[in-house]
């Protein structure tokens, strides 16, 4: 690195440091994220311990419910907890936003229940106060004030022309800047960085803290990334504009369009090109789709052909058992295209989301981020998907008891009972959560988006520099 | 009065002023669109779940009828299902929805999070409003409930203060940055008195177009504002009294004396903190100070009495799932039993479920009074309140629901324990659910105080710019 | 040192220089007189590069500008009308800062003493720039000047804003500076001045450079005379 880059550097870190003004505003956005950080510690710790004191407990219930049919307790069912994502302390994504636990239970692959942002009011829907959000949208904020008249205003007080008279051309002296203001903004945010990556370390499971470091490498890339884009853009459109009053106000027009409009203009387009069915309509379909009107003439055929038996009394099983499994099998099927189609157009609607990313870099931080701290719609789906396949599992399991014990009769076999051995030989359902590879899998393309708006932000401000004129 | 005509006119030809009224009408034409869009979905919602509802009750009134003239007869062991226990399982089941209120395109609000509709049965609380239907709200993409819609209340919240700020920055400080002032001073209209016709002015049309864009859009959605004067008029007044607010810290932050960009960036660091980051601190600091009371927990707790009671209960509940091919003995027997179990559990499940409710409402009080705290929050507020798609009209539709619930349990529950069936006329005594709106009156208590705070901040801070601006020469 | 050749500047319909020739040695101070909108400030820019020329061509010490305006601007001190620095940086900091800019490594010593040799007292050197006087902050700009060991020297109104002791020490200043062997160019319409540290005066109107005068040959009063018979015709 050339010398004189580093002492255009060191020069506009020492006047921020001695600007009054950058150094309240710098005070102010340290509190507000540390505060942030320590408000994303407490929630994610509270959720994490909720869960996981739910979860014990709905396995102890389930233990305790006494002597019963299985398929009685089939219908008794679990709840899956989601488990609290150690990163949801620095970006809490979809989290609050969709339900954390479901009901597994007999016949049906039941929603998710519980959003937390039912009963948080509307205040929340103005933004969590979250470091992600505080680096997404004020960030930017910050740069904009403390360098919009990098440019503009040392042309306004001639000393731009002082410098370049010295033979410094503008280009170096706008990479100088960049690099001025980049550190002085990485320094500022290490201190609440560090919380946030201790706060993490100290909330993920002891097995994947080199998973959660690897995860928040990345995510300080991509931050590292937004940040240089909105120095460069700020520095490009203070090259270009002569007065350091319009240099403000374009920038800060640019700010609204690219963190407040975009995103809103997002949802819009998403639900008109790809819109979510009308929940009644989609659960009145399935369970038309469920209904078997001729199962119990169906199954039995089938039962006595496969068994080559002439009477149900014959069957080596017990044909509650069939009723049943035959049961599961012909929903699963319907579950499984229907959800597959609903979770088909969530995912189209994210896919646009990340589109109108085109029209703002924070479209495809936003994603990359989520995505990076395991607080995404694709793990949302991995695990509705994990849940649905342990209920299966589960059922089936007490579905073979019956299979294999009730009465070889064609009436229901209300006598059978399972009891307390049963339902402990039962797997309790745990979630392993992804690797950083899958975040990595989902973030890709917001990474090479937002690492294409870096580039178009430094050529804008290469550009702008070498048209830069000194009156 | 004069000198606020001229004011009105010059506005109007200022460069800025024309395209900021426009942005104005065209942003808030599309957000009551946005707003049309997402209550028209409720609607139409509401409305299938409600034909579905009466196309049921009306094959089964069919039917008990045809039953009780005798024109049909059942065969010999089927179960009749005018048998009161089954029916208030099954047939009897009745949906309940909160209809999208008649300004809903104002604000999508929390109707995109909260709960509009509930199966009413005989069963417990805690079951039916969770629903065990698949879906208990409808399908939202959690990545647009994270953001938010672009509806006319965010237009109002967030936008328009931004132009009532672009109008107000520069209304003296832009003369001084000209040059104008020394002799805009050496004139005998004093500058406060200048200041106040200006931002009068720059209000008033702002409000105007918005007013009359609200109007056009609220028309174009197919909603006659004139059929809701008391609704409207509310809106309006909530309206002004924001941009009111706006304008005179405009006149307060002119009053420091400063040049306009200085002036700017003050007015750009108030929006930032009041509408973008003070309400998320005070979501957060909400959070942590008086957390919601935690539904899983709640779910967890109902389990356990679940658990207890059927102990005792005669091992009813795991005969109850009607599955297809399940034989229940003793037909009547076991249901007289289920209930009895369920009135049990009930009992006691209400009073964990009244505390967990009880709980919430308190909160929710908190969080109103936080919300005077921030001028955007009492906005957002108020604008929810009237389109009908904030808190209070949802606890509204829980409470009348509730009391659908139990006027069902007068109805139905003696009749189980006698054994006796449903009649016609039973049916007929309790009529489908249907909300009833608030009255304007009570609606508007609820929002004025947040109006009058607004109003009384913008006249403090409209006099306090004004004292400054009466005894300012040109240094400030 | 500084050449000019045909060398004009057309800001759309407005012609801001029209064919200037001129040439200017090693250690000659040139002083440009004129009205505001003569060209003087245009004929500099050029010099520097800060604007394209539409015509004609800029040499420093004959290399032309236009082909290599860093090379230029190497050789050239500029001290421009408002002559500013960074207000929250000392006067010490700010000289290492530009002439850092310039491709120079001073120690403290060495800036203090280019301050020193502009004629900044001491006691003002660490203090920051924001506290200074118009008069010591150009006293910076030629420190800038020493510092850059500049063959040449641009200066856009040096004097206007000044007091008369401190425009005295300049023009004194200014001498020195084309003893050493520096060319100097100002712009100025200060005609006391101009006479007072220039060699030669060039009077500029509309873009042209009427008349080249001997400051040595001139009486103010001839001078004054001269400057107004071109302002007039």
């Amino acid at each position: 690195m050339p010398v004189i880059l580093r002492v255009i550097a060191a020069r506009e870190g020492e006047s921020l440091r001695r600007d009054g003004r950058a150094r309240v505003l710098g005070w102010v956005f340290l509190i507000l994220t540390l505060a942030s950080a320590f408000a994303g510690g407490r929630y994610a710790l509270r959720l994490g311990q909720e869960r996981s004191a739910a979860w014990a407990d709905n396995r102890r219930q389930f233990l305790e419910q006494g002597i019963k049919n299985p398929h009685s307790a089939a219908h008794y069912g679990v709840y899956a907890f989601k488990p609290a994502q150690a990163l949801a302390v620095f970006d809490r994504g979809i989290e609050p936003w969709v339900g954390a636990t479901v009901w597994l239970e007999a016949h049906k692959q039941n929603d998710f229940k519980y959003r937390p942002a039912m009963d948080a009011g509307v205040m929340q829907r103005f933004g969590e106060l979250s470091p992600a959000f505080i680096l997404q949208v004020i960030a930017p904020l910050l740069i904009i004030f403390l360098s919009y008249a990098s440019f503009s205003g040392e042309r306004e007080s001639r000393v731009l022309k002082l410098a370049l008279s010295q033979g410094v051309s503008p280009e170096i002296l706008a990479w100088g800047k960049w690099m001025g203001f980049l550190r002085a903004l990485l320094v500022w945010t290490i201190l609440p960085w560090t919380a946030a990556i201790a706060a993490s370390l100290f909330l993920a499971e002891p097995g994947t803290r080199m998973d959660v470091l690897l995860r928040l490498g990345w995510l300080s890339l991509a931050y590292a990334f937004y940040i240089a884009f909105w120095i460069a853009v700020v520095l490009g459109v203070s090259a270009r504009m002569t007065k350091p009053r319009n240099t403000l106000l374009a920038l800060l027009g640019i700010w609204l369009a690219a963190c407040v409009l975009v995103p809103r203009f997002a949802v819009a387009l998403s639900k008109a090109v790809s819109p979510t069915p009308l929940a009644a309509e989609f659960s009145d379909q399935i369970s038309k789709e469920t209904q078997r009107p001729d199962s119990m003439k169906l199954d039995k055929a089938n039962a006595l052909r496969l068994y080559g038996a002439k009477t149900i009394e014959e069957l080596p099983v017990s044909f509650s058992g069939i009723r049943l499994i035959e049961g599961e099998r012909h929903g699963d099927q319907i579950f499984d295209r229907r959800f597959s189609e609903l979770f088909g157009i969530l995912e189209r609607q994210r896919d646009l989301h990340l589109v109108t990313g085109l029209a703002s870099p924070l479209q495809p931080l936003r994603l990359a981020s989520m995505a990076l701290a395991g607080t995404d719609l694709s793990v949302h789906r991995d695990f509705a998907f994990k849940a649905e396949q342990y209920r299966r599992a589960f059922i089936r399991r007490l579905n073979d008891d019956v299979l294999r014990n009730a009465k070889r009769q064609e009436k229901w076999d209300s006598d059978y009972r399972g009891g307390p051995d049963l339902w402990a030989s039962m797997p309790a359902f745990e979630y392993p959560s992804f690797g950083v590879d899958h975040a990595i899998g989902q973030a890709w393309r917001s990474l090479a988006m937002l690492s294409a708006w870096l580039m178009a932000g430094l050529w804008f401000m290469r550009n702008s520099a070498r048209r830069l004129n000194v009156d | 009065m004069r000198l606020f005509r001229i004011e009105l006119k010059r506005t109007w030809r200022e460069a800025a002023t024309i395209p900021a009224l426009a942005a104005a009408a065209v942003l808030l034409i599309v957000g009551v669109f946005g707003g049309q869009t997402a209550s028209e979905r409720l609607d139409k919602q509401g409305r299938f779940l409600m034909a579905k509802d009466a196309e049921k009750f009306a094959n089964t009134r069919a039917r008990f009828e045809s039953l009780e003239t005798g024109r049909e007869k059942l065969p010999p062991g089927e179960d009749d299902p005018r048998t009161t226990s089954v029916f208030s399982l099954y047939s009897g089941s009745r949906q309940a929805v909160l209809p999208p209120a008649p300004l809903a395109p104002l604000s999508i609000g929390q109707s995109d999070l909260l709960n509009g509709v509930a199966r009413l049965n005989l069963l417990n609380r805690a079951q039916f409003w969770e629903g065990r239907n698949y879906f208990s709200q409808d399908i939202e993409n959690p990545l647009n409930l994270q953001v938010g819609g672009f509806d006319a209340a965010f237009v109002m919240v967030y936008l328009l203060p931004l132009l009532a700020l672009a109008l107000g920055f520069g209304i003296v400080a832009g003369d001084r940055d000209r040059g104008i002032l020394p002799l805009v001073l050496s004139q005998t209209t004093g500058l406060a008195h200048l200041a106040l016709s200006r931002a009068a002015a720059r209000l008033l049309l702002l409000w105007g177009v918005s007013a009359s864009s609200l109007g056009i859009g609220l028309f174009l959605a197919g909603v006659s504002v004139a059929k809701f004067p008391g609704e409207f008029g509310l809106t309006l007044f909530l309206l002004l009294a924001y941009l009111a607010f706006w304008m005179s810290l405009s006149i307060w932050v002119n009053g420091l004396g400063r040049s306009a960009v200085y002036n700017a960036t003050v007015l750009a660091g108030a929006w930032l903190t009041l509408v973008l980051v003070l309400p998320s601190v005070m979501g957060t600091l909400l959070g942590i100070l008086a957390p919601p009371p935690s539904r899983v927990n709640l779910a967890v707790a109902a389990r356990d009495v679940g658990n207890r009671i059927n102990a005792g209960g005669d091992k009813v509940l795991e005969r109850f799932y009607l599955e297809p091919g399940h034989d229940i003995p003793d037909f009547k027997q076991f249901f007289n039993k289920y209930f009895a179990v369920q009135k049990l559990t009930d009992r006691e499940l209400n009073t964990l479920v009244d505390a967990h409710e009880s709980e919430l409402r308190r909160r929710q009080t908190l969080q109103l009074r936080m919300a005077f705290l921030s001028p955007a929050l009492v906005l957002q507020e108020g604008l929810n309140d009237i389109a009908g798609t904030g808190i209070a009209r949802h606890n509204r539709f829980e409470d009348q629901a509730l009391v659908y619930q139990a006027r069902m349990k007068e109805l139905l529950e003696p009749k189980i324990f006698k054994q006796e069936l449903v009649t016609v006329s039973d049916l007929d005594a309790l009529p489908a659910f249907e909300f009833r709106e608030e009255s304007v009156l009570s609606m508007g208590r609820r929002i004025l105080p947040g109006a009058a705070l607004l109003s009384i901040l913008a006249l403090g801070f409209a006099l306090g710019g004004m004292r400054r601006l009466k005894v300012m020469g040109l240094e400030a | 040192m500084l050449e000019a050749k045909s060398l004009t500047k057309r800001y759309g319909d407005v012609l801001a220089l029209d064919g200037l020739d001129l040439k200017v040695k090693e250690g000659e101070v040139f002083c440009l007189l004129g009205a505001n909108g003569a060209g003087k400030t245009t004929t500099i820019h050029l010099f520097l590069h800060f604007v394209e020329p539409t015509g004609g061509q800029a040499f420093v010490d004959g290399r032309e500008v236009a082909k290599n305006p860093l090379e230029a601007r190497r050789l050239i001190a500029y001290i421009p009308e408002q002559v500013n620095f960074y207000s929250s940086m000392t006067g010490t900091e700010n000289l290492g800062y530009f002439s850092a800019l310039a491709g120079f490594d001073y120690a403290p010593g060495d800036l203090s003493a280019f301050l020193r040799d502009a004629g900044l007292q001491d006691e003002a050197h660490g203090r920051p720039v924001g506290t200074y006087s118009k008069g010591m902050r150009q006293k910076v700009g030629i420190a800038l000047a020493l510092s850059k060991r500049a063959r040449a020297l641009m200066l856009d109104e040096p004097t206007s804003g000044l007091d008369p002791k401190a425009s005295n020490e300049f023009s004194l200043l200014l001498r020195k500076l084309g003893d050493q062997g520096i060319a100097v160019l100002m712009a100025t319409h200060d005609l006391f001045r101009a006479k007072e540290s220039g060699h030669r005066v060039g009077i500029m109107r509309e873009g042209k450079m009427n008349t080249v005068l001997d400051t040595e040959k001139l009486g103010h009063s001839e001078l004054e005379k001269i400057y107004l018979d071109h302002m007039a015709n």
